[in-house]
């Protein structure tokens, strides 16, 4: 017989009927007032909405009261606390002289924004959005700036009330009329809709206005101008998305996403040099306003990152067509994990290498510990990974193993040699799965490369700094939360996966070890344990280990939420079927083969969102490391900026916008994730 | 029977008191055969009489307590080399399929072979389109394993045995978990296998099967081999009541 089996012919299939398209009327009716319980949860919905809006509208646009201009003034202080301009003298370089610390800020935001920009292109993020989904957006964003001026007391300002009302209705017609000189219309009933949705809101707010009926609790002094440029831009954003919509290419035309983000870009970068907001100039009440630029001081570097980011695109897009893509999102990958230390502990630090060295510490000591490490264990993994020593490797591990755990806090031995000494036992644990030949070469090259790189980081970690800071840490705001959240996310994960690992492992030491550690460590609150981390970390360390008050924060909450990361990947890990297993072994692989290539990727995306979420708390909760007195962006927004003479009061505004700002980075990381699940998603079907 | 291949003599597989308990139950009561290479070997017997149990033991996905299992002359113990070194010449196909649902079906069949054999990428993915347009579905290697019909799904797993290049295969009911329509499908694919000369093990109820490729078969229950023999003895001429018995049930 034929080794081939014949397909049969698969019959054509005929297409599902097109939806007729329908107005935003019937729309309405079918969504919002489908029947009498809808109705009411849409009116009920819509009021308590707006008048919520309305208070935070109020709060947030009553300038005089609130003090946005606290949070423009001490943004400085927010974002990183200590890199002050040349103008504070505690910062001073060997000759006394006051230094500009800025700059650093913007190196390292630079380096990001690049390596971002090639990340992107190299992974083809963006792809193409329809003209009809981009103008729903628009609309979207108009409505919501409507709805919230219009949530704002009006006693005062009818007049621009009264031009809304027929504003949105008259753009729209001027709008239509275009589109029917240009072409195809749809006129009359347009102009109906437009009166219809237009009309109530005029009258209604014009009687209510007449009435006298007081819309707002909060004093309000807003400017008119301000006020109503913003509702015109508002309706403006309606009427063009509207119209943009309706024909009927809108749906299949599409716009690149890239190029969107690259029109909004050079606009922002515009603003930054048009928009002018109100200062008061004092703190009396009522006092005439000043106005000023908005980012006064940050106009000139955010204007070159913004602009700089699109030729840099550009050269991203060229350096694709020449090196292949796969090599490209490696070597990415790299950079990525290289500029997390690199930006910390080079661009952020200021060591002076060479110079200022921690007490006691010997250059030549460190390189020629390094160059043990890289040949001699660089030839224990050449032996380990031999195929005939087969679970000797381990046993060697667990040697090594052994001489960490027994030498720890007994002996005076070098830190850095300890580090050394567990990168090289989880090294010979991972040996016996590359074999020989070019696998293992690469395997001991990543060795090599990994053992050059720690030693570098250590010698620069204990190099001194040029920046003489005062207090405890030497950088605070949005950069320290920052640097924690990264610290611990990325040092927890692999600890965390190794940790669930041991739980579900069948080694008994390993498993007792790990169901130890996780019970132990998820027993006590993250709170005692940043305590901890800076009154017991002397004791738990060898001898001569000396940390940093962050570095000891960043370890100490890696070690906690790694214990919980640990419970999660093990969910996913008890989700794979026991069949998984069989099969890769059937195959031959190797238990740790097993692990990296069937059942971690498995079990990771099955968990994708109890990680993010993990994510995000570990995100918000590095405001606890204002109990050590570390000053977080919250802390100084709830603390600092209002005990300054000059802000007291504000510290409403400060909380608002450090809400607001958190917000922003939580949001995009679940937006983040639900894109990742919807890709890894493909193989799940 | 019009099977023309030739045994050789050589013992493939050999089967001394093979016991094995599952806490105090007892699955497999000492398990004594030898299989020849080349020879298609057809297990049957009620559901829990350790058939499963039995071709389990031959790549160690159960451990036996007790007898001796001696695989293409390497004897399994629990020396893990000796394990690595059996299961990378024995395939395996289970009756639900166990494909790796992240990876494609290309990359299903090639990963063993890439990281066992050490194969260089590019013969991997050619040997893996061989063997696909051997079962009947290249068209498929770019999918994901979800995307495919169970007999899909099940031709992909005898490739992605195949491409190990084993000497032995074993089948624990592969067509169990089928719509009837997509039997047929697969044991045309293990039909072509048995007349290509691969030493083989099935665990299935298609007595159609048994009947037309199979060289000896065994019938099982409580733990042992009751009866074994040529399909014609074995389906004409039942010697044991129980496999009476057994026949009459399912014929």
């Amino acid at each position: 017989m034929s080794g081939r089996i014949e397909l049969p012919e698969v019959p054509e299939l005929e297409l599902a009927p097109e939806k007729p398209p329908q107005g935003p009327v019937v729309w309405m009716q079918e969504n919002l007032f489908s029947s009498r319980g809808s109705t009411i949860l849409t009116l009920g919905g819509l009021i308590i909405a707006w008048v919520m809006v309305k208070g935070f509208a109020g709060f947030i646009f009553d300038w005089t009261s609130r003090r946005w201009d606290m949070i423009t003034l001490n943004m400085r202080l927010l974002m990183t606390q200590a890199y002050p301009a040349g103008d504070n003298p505690q910062i001073i370089d060997e000759a006394g002289v006051p230094i500009d610390q800025f700059h650093r800020i913007w190196i390292s935001l630079a380096i990001v924004v690049v390596l971002a920009i090639f990340s992107i292109v190299f992974w083809r993020v963006g792809g193409r959005l329809s003209r009809r989904k981009l103008a729903r957006v628009v609309i979207g964003i108009g409505v919501f700036i409507l709805f919230t001026f219009l949530g704002v007391p009006i006693i005062d300002y009818a007049l621009p009330f009264l031009l809304l009302a027929g504003g949105v209705g008259v753009l729209y017609i001027g709008f239509n009329a275009v589109r029917t000189a240009i072409g195809t219309s749809r006129l009359i009933p347009d102009l109906a809709m437009a009166v219809l949705v237009n009309l109530p809101i005029g009258v209604l707010l014009i009687a209510a206005g007449g009435a006298g009926v007081d819309f707002g609790g909060w004093e309000w002094q807003f400017s008119v101008k301000v006020h109503f440029w913003t509702i015109l831009a508002g309706a403006i954003l309606v009427g063009v998305g509207w119209v943009v919509q309706r024909d009927e290419g809108a749906k299949e035309e599409t716009i690149p996403t890239m190029g969107i983000i690259g029109v909004l870009m050079v606009a922002i970068a515009g603003l930054l040099w048009i928009i002018q907001v109100p200062v008061p100039s004092e703190l009396v009440v009522g006092a005439p306003k000043a106005w000023d630029g908005l980012a006064t001081s940050t106009k000139v570097p955010w204007t070159i990152i913004l602009l700089g980011a699109i030729p840099f695109y550009y050269l991203a897009v060229a350096v694709r067509r020449v090196v292949p893509e796969k090599t490209g999102r490696r070597v990415m990958a790299g950079l990525w994990m290289l500029s997390f230390p690199f930006l910390s502990m080079v661009v952020l630090r200021d060591p002076g290498f060479g110079e200022e060295f921690a007490p006691g510490f010997d250059l030549v000591q460190y390189l020629i510990i390094a160059v043990a490490f890289l040949v001699v264990g660089g030839a224990i993994i050449a032996v380990s990974a031999m195929p005939n020593i087969g679970e000797w490797s381990a046993a060697i591990s667990g040697v090594i193993g052994l001489a960490i755990i027994y030498t720890w806090g007994f002996t005076s031995m070098l830190f850095f040699v300890r580090f050394l000494l567990v990168v090289l036992m989880l090294f010979v644990l991972g040996a016996k799965t590359f074999g020989s030949g070019p696998a293992r070469n690469r395997y001991l090259m990543v060795y090599g490369v990994t053992m050059v790189l720690l030693t570098y980081f250590f010698i620069i970690a204990k190099g001194g700094s040029t920046v003489k800071v005062p207090g405890a840490s030497p950088f605070g705001g949005f950069l320290l939360t920052l640097v924690v959240f990264l610290g611990v996310t990325i040092l927890s994960f692999p600890l965390g996966v190794l940790l669930a690992l041991g739980r579900t492992s069948t080694m008994p030491i390993f498993r007792l070890m790990s169901v130890a550690y996780i019970e132990v460590v998820r027993a006590v609150p993250l709170i005692t344990w940043l305590i901890m981390s800076i009154i017991f970390l002397p004791f738990a360390l060898p001898l001569d280990a000396e940390l940093d008050r962050i570095l000891g924060v960043i370890l100490f909450y890696a070690g906690f939420s790694a214990a919980y990361l640990a419970e999660n990947v093990r969910g996913g890990l008890q989700a794979i079927r026991a069949g998984q297993k069989e099969a890769s072994k059937a195959l031959g692989m190797t238990t740790i083969q097993t692990m990296i290539f069937i059942v971690m990727p498995q079990a990771l995306r099955t968990v994708i969102p109890a990680l993010v979420g993990g994510a995000i708390a570990t995100f918000k909760d590095t405001s606890l490391v204002t109990i050590i007195s570390l000053f977080d962006f919250l802390h100084i927004s709830r603390f600092v900026i209002p005990n300054s003479t000059l802000g007291r009061a504000s510290v409403r505004t400060t909380l608002l916008f450090a809400a607001v700002f958190y917000w922003i980075f939580t949001f995009a990381m679940s937006r983040a994730s639900l894109r990742l699940e919807k890709k890894l998603g493909v193989g799940e079907r | 029977m019009t099977n023309e291949k030739t045994l050789s003599d050589n013992d493939m597989i050999v089967c001394e008191g093979v016991k094995k308990w599952f806490g105090d139950f007892q699955a497999l009561k000492g398990v004594t055969t030898t299989i020849k290479e080349r020879e298609v070997v057809v297990v049957i017997g009620p559901s829990g009489s350790g058939k499963s149990t039995f071709i389990r033991t031959i790549n160690r996905l159960e451990v036996h307590q007790e007898g001796r299992i001696v695989v293409d002359g390497t004897e399994l113990t629990s020396d893990l080399r000796n394990i690595e070194k059996i299961r990378s010449e024995v395939g395996m196909v289970f009756q639900q399929f166990n494909l790796f649902p992240h990876l494609t079906v290309l990359q299903n069949i090639t990963l063993a072979p890439m990281w066992v054999r050490k194969k260089p990428r590019e013969e991997a993915e050619n040997s893996a389109m061989a063997l696909l347009e051997r079962v009947g579905i290249p068209e498929q290697a770019a999918k994901f394993p979800g995307q495919l019909s169970g007999g899909q799904q099940q031709r992909v797993a005898i490739a992605r045995s195949l491409a190990m290049e084993p000497r032995i295969m074993l089948f624990d009911e592969p067509t169990s978990a089928l719509d009837p329509e997509m039997i047929k499908e697969v044991l045309d694919v293990m039909k072509e296998l048995a007349l290509s000369g691969m030493t083989m093990i099935v665990v299935t109820h298609e007595m159609g099967f048994a009947k037309e490729v199979a060289d000896r078969v065994l019938f099982f229950d409580y733990g042992d081999i009751v009866e074994e023999g040529t399909p014609e003895h074995f389906f004409t001429n039942p010697s044991h009541d129980r496999t009476k018995l057994f026949l009459s049930q399912i014929l």
